[in-house]
């Protein structure tokens, strides 16, 4: 009996699990007020209370703002497709592919995202 | 899982594991908690496709992609219906969250209040998704 507990306590899915679900919690909190913000920001882009993308991206509260949210979201994103993969996905190996693919993925589009943000703010 | 698999052996076929979405009768509380799910693989996209809007604004003089959709009607049109969905897809996405969190603090779990909350949810993805496409002129 306490054989079993001890190999559950060992088990990945007590040691990362508890980790991610309360990662979930604390990224999907933090990423309520920043889409807000990010929607309330494409409205007066879309107003046309910023003339352009260049000129919404020349503030720096802006370029901060959306550094984080692209951070936040991506990550908090990823960890929720994470999930559904490991819910609806049965064999293994394209599993763990599936799952490698999303951490490049997020990787990638989050540096290319700042690059191109701080790239459009340096310029402008 | 060793012991799935033994069952699986013996049975045959491999079992269902979890959320058994064939085999479940849809209520009302598991249809949110799906499109919950939903609205997250929507914005996952959304904010690939972010990134990379940024990206091309940033690195690329001219996108065809980006032409076809402002220029023609046909591109205007997919517009509107794909930033409609976003609205639609966020909108909820923050309304369900925020009733997730508070279910995550310990409070709302008793049949009634999850039915008064599911139902403001709702209520609130209507009147956030409105506002957005008035506000925003999408349509």
């Amino acid at each position: 009996m306490s054989d079993s507990i001890s190999k559950i306590k060992k088990s990945r899915a007590i040691a990362e699990g508890c980790h991610e679900w309360a990662a979930e919690r604390i990224y999907g909190l933090f990423s309520i007020p920043l889409m807000a913000w990010l929607v309330v920001s494409l409205i007066m882009l879309a107003r046309g209370d910023y003339s352009n993308l260049g000129n919404f991206l020349s503030y720096a509260h802006n370029v901060v703002l959306l550094i984080l949210f692209l951070g936040f979201f991506t990550y908090y994103t990823s960890l929720a497709m994470k999930v559904v993969f490991e819910d609806y996905i049965h064999i293994e190996w394209i599993k763990w592919c599936a799952i490698l693919k999303l951490r490049l993925f997020g990787i990638l589009f989050f540096t290319g995202g700042t690059l191109a943000i701080l790239k459009i703010f340096l310029k402008g | 899982m060793s012991e799935n698999k033994t069952i699986s052996s013996k049975i045959g076929r491999p079992r269902p594991l979890s959320p058994h979405l064939q085999i479940y009768k849809p209520q009302f509380s598991t249809v949110l908690s799906i499109l919950h799910r939903a609205s997250i693989v929507t914005l996952y996209f959304g904010v690939l496709a972010l990134a990379f809007t940024l990206y091309d604004y940033a690195f690329f003089a001219k996108c065809p992609l980006g032409d076809w959709l402002k220029t023609t009607d046909e591109g205007q049109i997919l517009t509107k219906i794909v930033l409609s969905g976003y609205a639609l897809a966020a909108s909820y996405w923050v309304c369900a969250t925020i009733r997730h969190l508070v279910w995550d603090a310990g409070f709302g779990f008793d049949i009634k209040t999850a039915w008064r909350t599911a139902q403001i949810v709702m209520l609130a993805t209507l009147v956030l998704t409105a506002s957005i496409i008035y506000f925003a002129g999408i349509l």
